[in-house]
C-alpha cells in the first residue's frame, strides 16, 4: 500500500516539471529563427495557400502567444509536434520510428554497466585498499573523464579494424541481413520473438560495442558509488548484529549488505540518466546508430527546428519519467523513504 | 596470573545455578592502529555462572566493549586481531569453531544487546523479521512460525501491539521501544548468556529504569552488562569487574566493591560518581587526576601508576596481578595486597 | 577570532551539495555522489598532479602560437597529408597536411577560456539567484526552484544541442548555451548554503545588529559558500571542457579549421585508420577532465573541515588560498 501512494505522489510531483518542459520548448521554439509557418510546414506544403490557411488555424499562429501555448500542448496531445523539413514526415512520427533504437541501445547499455559496474565496485570494497580496489578505482576515474565520442573512435580502431572482433559503424544491423518483424522495435529483441537466429546473432554483435562505450560512464559511477554505499555498509553496526545472531554468510549478503548497498547506488542510476541520454547523441553519432540522438544531430546540422524541438522535448520528457521511476525504486527498496520517519 | 573466581553470594539456591555457562579466560585483543599496535584487552579472565549478572564497569576506552565482542569474535579484523584467551559457553571453546560451528553458537547459546539500538537494527528489514531471522534459520521455521516467534518475543519484553510491531520498521519504533525489540532479538534463540554493550546509555532516565525492571526479570539468564555507569550496575549486578586500561582491575561481589573498594582506582571512581545514600552529605565527588595511558605503550608497571594517589615504588616497575585480597574481592594492586596481608 | 559559532549538526555537511528542499531522494543521492568521489587520503597525490597538467595546458593556452612548430591553421602540406608521427610531425598531420601536434596546442587556447568563461557566467549567475532564492524565501524562492527543476530535466548537451541550432554554431553560442545549462546547479548550491547559514547565530547577530542584507551576504554568507562553490566551479571545467568537445563533435559547436578538440576528433571519424587523428586531440581532452576532476576532489578534501562549519576566520580567503596553494589542512577535529 505505501509504495502505491508514494509511487503516485511522485508522478504527480512530476507534472510541473512537465509542464515547465512544455513552456521551455514553447520558448525555445519562438526564438528560432525564420517563419514558424514555414517551420512547421517545411517546404512541401508552403506552396499550397489552402494547407498554409489550415496550419494558421490548427497553430494559431495569430492568436497572442499564451494562447499560442495552449493550442502547442492541445497538438502535442493529439501527437502533432509539426514536420519535419528533412525527413518530410510528422516529427511524432519520426521520434516514434527512431525511438526503440535509442532504447535498445541505452537498456543494453545500462546492463552492461549496471551488472559489471555493481560487481566491480563490490569487489573494490571487498578487497579495500588492494590491488581490486586500485585497478576499479582508476577504472572509473578514467570513465569519468574520457568523451564518449573518442573512446567510440578508440575502440572501433582497436575491436574493429585491428582485431576484426566488432562490426563497423554499420549501424544495428549488417547489410545482408534483414531486420526481425517490428513487435518491440528492438532487434534483439525481435528476432527472439521470431526466431531469427541470423538476425539475433548480427543485431548482438551490432550492439555490443556500442553499449559498451555508451554505458562506460555509467559503469564508472555506478562501481564508484557500489564501493562507497557497500565500504560505509561493510562497517555498519547491524551486520555485527546480525553476525551475533549466527546468520551465515550467504543471508547477511543476500538481505543485510546488498539491500543497504544497493540503495544510493540506484539513485545515482536516476542521476545518470540524463548523462546516458546525452552519450547516446554522440555514441549513435559515432556508431552510425538509427536513434533518437543521431536523428537529433542531422536534424541540428538540417537546421530542422520543429524536429530538434521535438527531440528535445522527448528527452526532457524520458528524463523526469525516469527518475520518478528511480524514485519509486528506491522508496519500495527503503522503508525509511516509503514511510517517513 | 592466578584468578580466584568468586562466587556470588545473591541469586544461588541450588548447586545446579552454580554451573559456569560462560568462561573467558586471559584474552587478549591488540588494534593495529597507524601509531602502532594498541594493547587493548590484557588477559581478561572471569566466569559467569547460570541465572548470574556480572557487570563490566570502567571509563570509556578501557577495554570492556572490546573484550564482549572479542568473546563473541565479532571484532572487525583488520584492524584487530585477538591474540590469545579461550572463550567456552557450556565447555564449547568459541575462539578454535569453525565459522559453521560458530554461527550455531551465536544467537542460540550466547548473544548481544548493543547500545544503539537505532544503528544495530537492519533499516530495511521489518523488526519482526530481524528478530526472527536467526532461529529461523537455525531451526528451518517457516515464514509464519518465524513471524509467530517474533511477537512472542515482542509480548514477552513487554512490547504492546506485538503483532504490529513485528510489521514495523526500526525507525517507525521509539528509543525505548527499539531497545526492547532488540533485546527480543538477543532473547530469540534462548541463550544461556547475554551480552549487553550499554544497552540503556542512550535511553532517558524513565525508559532505562523500565528496561532494567524488564532485565532483571529475567532469573535464569546470565548476563555480563557492560557499563560506565556505576548507579545502574548496583542495581543490577550479583558481581562486579573493573576495568581500566584493558586489565581487569578488580573483581567482587556488587556490595563489597561499593562498600570497601579496594583498588585505589575503583575507589577513585566511586568517589566521582554523586550518590544518594547515607554518604551523601559528607561525601565529596572528586574526578580523577590525568588520563589513563597511552594503549600504544602500556608502561612496564601498574597501569593506574600515574594517576594514583596510593603508589610505591615498586608499582613503577611491577605490574600487579590479580590476588585475593580480603574474602571476597580479587584486586590487582600492591598496596591493596600489602595491607591486606598486614591487616 | 573571537566569534563562537554554533557547531553545526552534521547534516550540515550534505548540505554543499544536497538542497535541503529537493523533494526527491534522486537530489538526495547527489550529495552521495559527492562523497563517493571524496575518499582517500591519496587524493593529495593526484591533487597535485592535477594542478601541475592544469598549469601546463595553462601555459600551452596562453604562448602556444608562439613555440608551436607549425602554424596551427595556415601550414598545410598537401604532399605530406595523413603521415604518422614522425621526427618533424610528431602527433603526425591530418587530411591537409597540417600538424597535428600544432593544432593540438593551440586548441587549449580555445578550449580553456570558453570552459573559464561559461563557469563564470553560470557560477556568478546561479550563485546570485540561489542567494537571493534563499534570502528571499517564499514564492520567490518556489519559482526559481521550479525553473531550476524544468533546466535540469534537460541533459545539458540536448538542450545546448538545441540552442546552438537555433542560434547558430559558433563559441560565443556555445559559452551561451552551456551557461543557461548550467546556472540552475549553482543556484541550488548557493541557495541551500544560505539557508543553512542563516540560521547560525553570528549570522541571526548580524541581522539583529541592523547589518543590511548585502553586508551579511558579503561577509557571512558568500565566505561560508565559496568553498562549495569553487569546488563544483573545479569539477565543472572539465565537465564544460567534454560538452563542448561532445557539440563540436557533432558539428553544432566549434567548427572547421578552427583547432578545436572535439571538432578534429570529429574530422578524423572518417578517417579512424589514420589513429592519430583521433587518439591525440582525445588525450587533449581526457588529460584536462581528469585533471579537473584531480582538483576539484583535492580541494573538496582540504576544504573539507571548513564546510564542516569551521569558525568565521577559518574561511578568510586567505586561508583559503593558503590551503589550495600550501595545502594546509586545519587539524583533525578531536572526536568528542
Amino acid at each position: 500500500m505505501g509504495i502505491l501512494i508514494f509511487a503516485l505522489r511522485r508522478f504527480l510531483l512530476a507534472i510541473p516539471t512537465l509542464l515547465g518542459l512544455l513552456i521551455v520548448t514553447f520558448i525555445l521554439a519562438n526564438f528560432m529563427p525564420g517563419d514558424p509557418l514555414a517551420r512547421l510546414l517545411g517546404d512541401v506544403g508552403g506552396s499550397n495557400p489552402e494547407t498554409v490557411a489550415a496550419y494558421r488555424a490548427q497553430w494559431g499562429l495569430d492568436r497572442p502567444l499564451w494562447e499560442q501555448f495552449f493550442i502547442y500542448v492541445g497538438n502535442l496531445l493529439q501527437g502533432d509536434l509539426g514536420q519535419s523539413t528533412f525527413t518530410r514526415r510528422g516529427v511524432m512520427e519520426d521520434l516514434l520510428s527512431f525511438l526503440p533504437a535509442t532504447v535498445e541501445l541505452g537498456v543494453a547499455a545500462i546492463l552492461f554497466a549496471g551488472i559489471i559496474g555493481l560487481a566491480l565496485g563490490s569487489l573494490a570494497a571487498l578487497f579495500h585498499n588492494k590491488w581490486p580496489d586500485f585497478l576499479v578505482r582508476a577504472i572509473a576515474l578514467l570513465a569519468s573523464g574520457v568523451p564518449v565520442f573518442w573512446l567510440g573512435l578508440i575502440a572501433l580502431q582497436v575491436f574493429y579494424l585491428q582485431l576484426g572482433w566488432s562490426p563497423g559503424p554499420e549501424g544495428r544491423l549488417s547489410s545482408r541481413v534483414n531486420p526481425p518483424p517490428r513487435i518491440t522495435g528492438a532487434y534483439t529483441v525481435d528476432s527472439i520473438l521470431s526466431a531469427d537466429s541470423v538476425a539475433f546473432w548480427d543485431s548482438l554483435a551490432h550492439i555490443v560495442l556500442p553499449a559498451a562505450v555508451l554505458g562506460a560512464f555509467f559503469l564508472g559511477l555506478v562501481s564508484r558509488m557500489m564501493r562507497a554505499s557497500m565500504l560505509d555498509v561493510l562497517k555498519a553496526p547491524y551486520l555485527m548484529t546480525a553476525r551475533s545472531k549466527g546468520l551465515n554468510t550467504r543471508t547477511i549478503a543476500q538481505f543485510h549488505v546488498l539491500p543497504n548497498a544497493l540503495i544510493p547506488t540506484i539513485t545515482v542510476v536516476g542521476l545518470a540518466i540524463g548523462g546516458l541520454l546525452a552519450g547516446a547523441v554522440l555514441t549513435e553519432t559515432v556508431f552510425s546508430w538509427p536513434g533518437i540522438g543521431r536523428y537529433a544531430v542531422d536534424a541540428a546540422k538540417a537546421l530542422d527546428y520543429q524536429a530538434i524541438l521535438g527531440v528535445t522535448l522527448l528527452i526532457g520528457f524520458v528524463y523526469v519519467i525516469t527518475n520518478a521511476i528511480i524514485d519509486v525504486v528506491y522508496a519500495a527498496l527503503d522503508p525509511r523513504i516509503r514511510l517517513g520517519s | 596470573m592466578s584468578t580466584v573466581t568468586v562466587t556470588s553470594r545473591i541469586g544461588l539456591s541450588s548447586p545446579e545455578e552454580s554451573k559456569a555457562v560462560l568462561k573467558v579466560s586471559d584474552l587478549v585483543v591488540e588494534y593495529h592502529t597507524a601509531r602502532g599496535i594498541a594493547q587493548a584487552v590484557n588477559g581478561v579472565t572471569f566466569t559467569v555462572h547460570a541465572g548470574e549478572k556480572l557487570a563490566i564497569v570502567g571509563e570509556s576506552g578501557c577495554g570492556k566493549t572490546a573484550t564482549l565482542l572479542a568473546a563473541l569474535r565479532l571484532l572487525p579484523s583488520p584492524p584487530s586481531k585477538t591474540v590469545r584467551g579461550s572463550v567456552e559457553v557450556d565447555g564449547t571453546d568459541l575462539m578454535t569453531l569453525g565459522p559453521k560451528a560458530l554461527n550455531e553458537i551465536r544467537g542460540r547459546d550466547i548473544s548481544i544487546v548493543f547500545q544503539d539500538a537505532l544503528s544495530a537494527f537492519n533499516p530495511v528489514l521489518t523488526v519482526g523479521r530481524q528478530i526472527s531471522e536467526g532461529v529461523r534459520q537455525q531451526r528451518k521455521l517457516s515464514k509464519a512460525a518465524a513471524h509467530e516467534l517474533a511477537v512472542d518475543m515482542l509480548a514477552r519484553v513487554g512490547v504492546p501491539d506485538p503483532d504490529q510491531r513485528a510489521k514495523q520498521y526500526p525507525h517507525q519504533l521509539s528509543g525505548g521501544m527499539r531497545q526492547r525489540a532488540m533485546i527480543a532479538m538477543a532473547l530469540a534463540g534462548e541463550p544461556k548468556v547475554l551480552f549487553a554493550d550499554e544497552p540503556t546509555t542512550a535511553l532517558d532516565v524513565t525508559v532505562q529504569a523500565q528496561i532494567l525492571d524488564l532485565v532483571r526479570s529475567f532469573k535464569d539468564l546470565a548476563i555480563v552488562w557492560v557499563s560506565h555507569d556505576l548507579g545502574v550496575v548496583a542495581g543490577l549486578a550479583d558481581r562486579v569487574i573493573v576495568m581500566y586500561s584493558g586489565f581487569v582491575v578488580e573483581e567482587g561481589p556488587v556490595e563489597d566493591i561499593f562498600h570497601s573498594p579496594k583498588h585505589p582506582y575503583t575507589a577513585a571512581l566511586l568517589r566521582s560518581i554523586p550518590r544518594t545514600d547515607e554518604m551523601s552529605g559528607t561525601h565529596e565527588l572528586v574526578s580523577i587526576p590525568g588520563s589513563p595511558p597511552d594503549l600504544v605503550a602500556l608502561p612496564a608497571g601498574c597501569p593506574f601508576y600515574d594517576r594514583c594517589a596510593v603508589r610505591v615504588d615498586r608499582c613503577a616497575t611491577d605490574r600487579p596481578t590479580l590476588e585475593r585480597v580480603g574474602d571476597t574481592q580479587t584486586v590487582a594492586c600492591w598496596v591493596a595486597q600489602a595491607k591486606d596481608i598486614a591487616s | 577570532m573571537g566569534v563562537t559559532m554554533q557547531s553545526p549538526d552534521p547534516k550540515t555537511i550534505r548540505l554543499m551539495t544536497v538542497d535541503q528542499n529537493s523533494s526527491t531522494p534522486a537530489s538526495r543521492a547527489r550529495g552521495l555522489l559527492v562523497a563517493a568521489r571524496t575518499s582517500a587520503r591519496s587524493l593529495d597525490f593526484g591533487y597535485y598532479i592535477g594542478l601541475l597538467i592544469i598549469v601546463a595546458w595553462a601555459v600551452i593556452a596562453t604562448t602556444a602560437y608562439l613555440w608551436v612548430p607549425f602554424h596551427p591553421t595556415e601550414y598545410q602540406d598537401v604532399a605530406n597529408r595523413l603521415a604518422a608521427p614522425s621526427a618533424t610531425n610528431i602527433f603526425g598531420t591530418d587530411e591537409l597536411g597540417r600538424d597535428v601536434f600544432s593544432r593540438v596546442m593551440a586548441g587549449a587556447q580555445l578550449s580553456l577560456p570558453i570552459a573559464l568563461l561559461t563557469v563564470a557566467i553560470a557560477g556568478v549567475v546561479g550563485s546570485v539567484i540561489g542567494a537571493i532564492s534563499g534570502f528571499v524565501g517564499g514564492m520567490v524562492d518556489e519559482l526559481i526552484m521550479r525553473v531550476c527543476d524544468v533546466i535540469l530535466s534537460f541533459p545539458a548537451i540536448v538542450l545546448a544541442l538545441a540552442i546552438v541550432a537555433a542560434l547558430g554554431p559558433n563559441w560565443f553560442n556555445v559559452v551561451a548555451s552551456i551557461s543557461l545549462v548550467m546556472w540552475p546547479e549553482y543556484c541550488r548550491l548557493m541557495r541551500s548554503q544560505v539557508l543553512s547559514i542563516r540560521t547560525n547565530l553570528h549570522v541571526t547577530a548580524a541581522i539583529s545588529v541592523g547589518c543590511s542584507p548585502t553586508r551579511v551576504f558579503s561577509k557571512h554568507v558568500l565566505p561560508y559558500g565559496l568553498p562549495a562553490i569553487m569546488v563544483k566551479a573545479t569539477v565543472d571545467l572539465g565537465m564544460v571542457i567534454l560538452i563542448t568537445a561532445g557539440l563540436s563533435f557533432i558539428g553544432v559547436g566549434v567548427t572547421p579549421p578552427t583547432p578545436e578538440w572535439g571538432a578534429m576528433v570529429s574530422a578524423a571519424q572518417t578517417r579512424i585508420d589514420s589513429w592519430w587523428l583521433v587518439v591525440f586531440p582525445g588525450l587533449a581532452i581526457l588529460s584536462t577532465v581528469l585533471a579537473f576532476n584531480f582538483v576539484g576532489d583535492g580541494l573538496r578534501d582540504k576544504l573539507d573541515p571548513q564546510l564542516r562549519g569551521g569558525n568565521a576566520k577559518g574561511a578568510s580567503a586567505k586561508s583559503m588560498l593558503q590551503r589550495i596553494f600550501l595545502g594546509q589542512r586545519k587539524t583533525k577535529e578531536t572526536p568528542a
